[in-house]
Parts: structure tokens; sequence; C-alpha cells
């Protein structure tokens, strides 16, 4: 984790609807593979609003454990209900000390124009990564998956 | 990305938070959901890519969550299901009230937003 350089401290991110935005960058992290992920005010901001909003603040100060989702995950998907290459899921297991037990923790980066950026982090169900409901877990592409976890802890 | 969050104002806030089973697809690609631990019902639920899976969301809620009525202040709406409540969300956020003012179909029968966003969004695809 890292400060932005100057030349990064502002990105343009590209919506959903295909407009450009431009995002103001808290710092730079890299991933699992050493790629960066701008991790954005905006983002920030909108996870922090709807953990308040979801009764969930505990995980408020899970937001300081993205350096580590990131670059220590233990399993990255990308995300079956997106188009290939748009939006990839890191999952890891995290110790939430006001519940007294572990919950898998997702975060999403989206990827647009090969800028990646933080967009969201919530709680997943237990043992099964986005989208096992609607495609065969043969149909999930794992993008990255850690050396001692095993394809069946998530349902794959 | 649309993520919509159910409350109840008479049921307290938890003093730890809380502890729910955490976000679960359902039966389409691009709608989960959160259940409130103390009533088992969904209290929040996330659509990645609505502007593109809006029909098959609206599908989903209307086929599998039909049986609660929602007040959504922001909206001005009471009472309604909750694909009218996506539907407004739609409208708003998505097709950023471009859509021309709703008027009610006739006067014996309810407005549906839900059917005036898709055929909004239908003519205009």
């Amino acid at each position: 984790m890292r400060e932005p350089f100057p030349s990064e401290e502002y990105i343009t991110i590209v919506d959903n609807k295909g407009r450009e935005r431009v995002q103001r960058v808290e710092y730079v992290v890299l991933d699992v593979r050493g790629e960066k992920v701008y991790v954005t005010a905006d983002g920030l901001a909108y996870t922090e609003d709807s953990l308040e909003a979801k009764d969930q603040s505990y995980l408020i100060e899970k937001l300081s454990r993205l350096p580590d989702i990131l670059a220590h995950p233990d399993i990255v998907i990308w995300d079956p209900a997106e188009a290939p290459g748009d939006t990839l899921i890191y999952y890891k297991r995290l110790y939430i000390a006001a519940l007294r037990r572990r919950k898998l923790v997702a975060v999403i980066v989206k990827v647009r124009r090969g800028i990646k950026f933080f967009y969201n982090l919530h709680i997943q169900e237990s043992g099964k990564v986005k989208g096992l409901t609607v495609v065969l877990p043969s149909e999930i592409e794992v993008w990255y998956i850690a050396p001692q976890v095993r394809r069946r802890q998530f349902g794959l | 990305m649309v993520e919509a969050i159910a409350s109840d104002p008479d049921m307290p806030r938890s003093k730890t938070g809380l502890d729910t089973p955490g976000y679960r697809s359902l039966w389409v690609a691009d709608l989960m959901v959160d259940y409130d631990p103390r009533t088992g019902r969904p209290y929040a639920f996330m659509s990645s890519s609505f502007e593109k899976t809006y029909p098959l969301v609206i599908w989903a809620l209307k086929f599998h969550i039909a049986d609660e009525l929602f007040d959504v202040p922001q909206a001005g709406l009471t009472a309604v299901p909750l694909h009218e409540a996506f539907s407004w969300a739609y409208a708003h956020f998505i097709l950023e009230d471009q859509m021309p003012i709703l008027q009610p179909e006739s006067p014996s029968e309810p407005r549906s937003l839900t059917r005036q966003v898709l055929r909004y969004a239908a003519a205009a695809a």
C-alpha cells in the first residue's frame, strides 16, 4: 500500500453507462499478482454508507484490511454476472471480533480500460462464491486461488 | 450497481451489528440477497449490472419476493412490492428521470410502475 504518485492522485474511470468519471485516489494497493488497484475516496465512502445502512458497521474497520485482502486472498474469481474481464471478486475469511466468528468477505474490483479500482466490500454467504445457483461450478473462472485453499471450500 | 436495504423503523438497531449470513445468489445471475437474522426475511438486495439486467431482476423479485410491502420515502411510495421499488430505482438512477411523468392508466386500474418502466425500457432499447 502506498500513497498515489502525483500523476495518480486522480483517475478517470468509466461507469456502467460508459461515462467517464474523475475520482480522487486515497491509496494504491498491489494485489496478489502485483497489479495496481486504486482505492478511491468515492469507493470507500460508498462502502461505508452501505455497511452503515445494513447495520454492519463492524465491517467498516475491515476496510483497513483492504491491502491484505487484495494481496493475500483465499480465492479470486471473475464475476459470472458481468461481462468477461469486467469485475474481479477477491474473497478472504476474516475474524470479526464484534461477532466472535469468521466471515467470508468479498471485495469487488472493477477493471475498466485497464485500470483496476476498488468498488465495494460486503459479506458473502460462507462456502459459496457468487453465481453458483445460476451457473455450473465449472463455468466460474478462477483468477487466483491460494495454495492452501481447495476449490470445494468455495463450492467449486 | 444498485443496492437496496430495507429496514423496519420499529426494530431497534443491534448493539453489535447484524450477524447476517451474507449475500447469496438467487436464481438469476445478477441478484443477491442477504437476510435479517432477527426476522429471517430478506433485507439487503444487490444487483451489480442493474442497467442491463433490470427485466430479469424484476421478474425474480416479482415471483420470489412479492409477499411483503415496502415504503420508499425518497420516491414518495408507500406499501409497494419490491419490484415496484426497484422499478422506481431504475427510472430514477438508470434512466435518470428521463421517463415521461407517470399517469394512472385508468381510474379503475392502479398504476403499475413496473409495467410502465418495462414498456419504456423496451421501447428505448
